[in-house]
């Protein structure tokens, strides 16, 4: 069985204790297999997520919760290399990426 | 700096970004709840310096103020130390120690957790003219704060 990366759910709780998710626009770099960007997307009002990491999108992709299809949007990108649309988020997530 | 820059591109006015990774400090191992070592993070401390100076010089170039920062920890749990030590081998810029490894392959307790020090580091996006934005007022550190983007109307 696969390591379960924070199972007493530190993380959601911290951010959310920063920032209130509700309806914002988020970007994330680094999202890797989308373990934060689930979080995130079920208060938000969208987010692009992305990570240059071929295989963690596609599981990504795969495990996206039905609910939260709509919302989450996750892509094979390099940072150093993609053009983000100018003024577009609320919240850009830098999550163990940066 | 090139991707802070191009964030700061994207952010809309006053946006904010959250930068959260591991620390790099302490980083223990436990078995069963019981400490049997820590892993060693010298190199990827090294590489965490040159990219906080990243960010801290967004910040004093004016692209971003910091508006608040928290630590947690963070547990990485396995079923066992097999599955622990093959996590292990596939670290970069980390290290188990000689002692760690050998406790590891010994024990039989279980779980096996690797417990870090995350930061959550706030930033909010400052105007390409160096102006700070309205002040909403002091934050204490010890209340908890909500900051909300322009978007929900602060």
């Amino acid at each position: 069985m696969p390591a379960i990366i924070d199972p007493d759910g530190v993380e959601i709780v911290t951010i959310e204790e920063l920032v209130d998710l509700r309806d914002l626009c988020i970007v994330e770099i680094g999202c890797g297999d989308g373990r934060l960007t689930f979080e995130c997307g079920r208060e938000a009002a969208s987010v692009f997520a992305f990570d240059s990491d071929e295989d963690a999108i596609r599981k990504a992709r795969a495990e996206t919760p039905n609910a939260l299809r709509r919302r989450i949007r996750f892509e094979v990108a390099d940072a150093a290399e993609l053009e983000l649309p100018k003024g577009e988020f609320d919240l850009a997530l830098f999550s163990w990426s940066l | 700096m090139y991707v802070l820059r191009q964030i700061h591109r994207a952010l809309k006015p006053r946006g904010l970004l959250l930068d959260v990774h591991p620390l790099g400090d302490e980083f223990p191992v436990l078995a069963g709840e019981r400490g049997i070592g820590f892993v060693d993070t010298r190199k990827f401390r090294d590489i965490l310096e040159a990219m906080n100076e990243c960010v801290e010089q967004t910040v004093a170039e004016g692209f971003f103020e910091a508006l608040r920062e928290l630590r947690r920890h963070v547990v990485e749990r396995f079923d066992n130390a097999t599955e622990a030590l093959e996590e292990a081998d596939g670290w970069e810029n980390l290290r188990l120690p000689a002692a760690v490894r050998r406790r590891l392959q010994e024990t039989d307790s279980t779980p096996i957790e690797f417990i870090d020090t995350v930061r959550y580091r706030l930033l909010r996006k400052r105007s390409t003219s160096g102006r700070p934005p309205r002040s909403r007022g002091a934050a204490g550190h010890d209340r908890a704060t909500h900051y909300q983007a322009p978007s929900q109307g602060f």
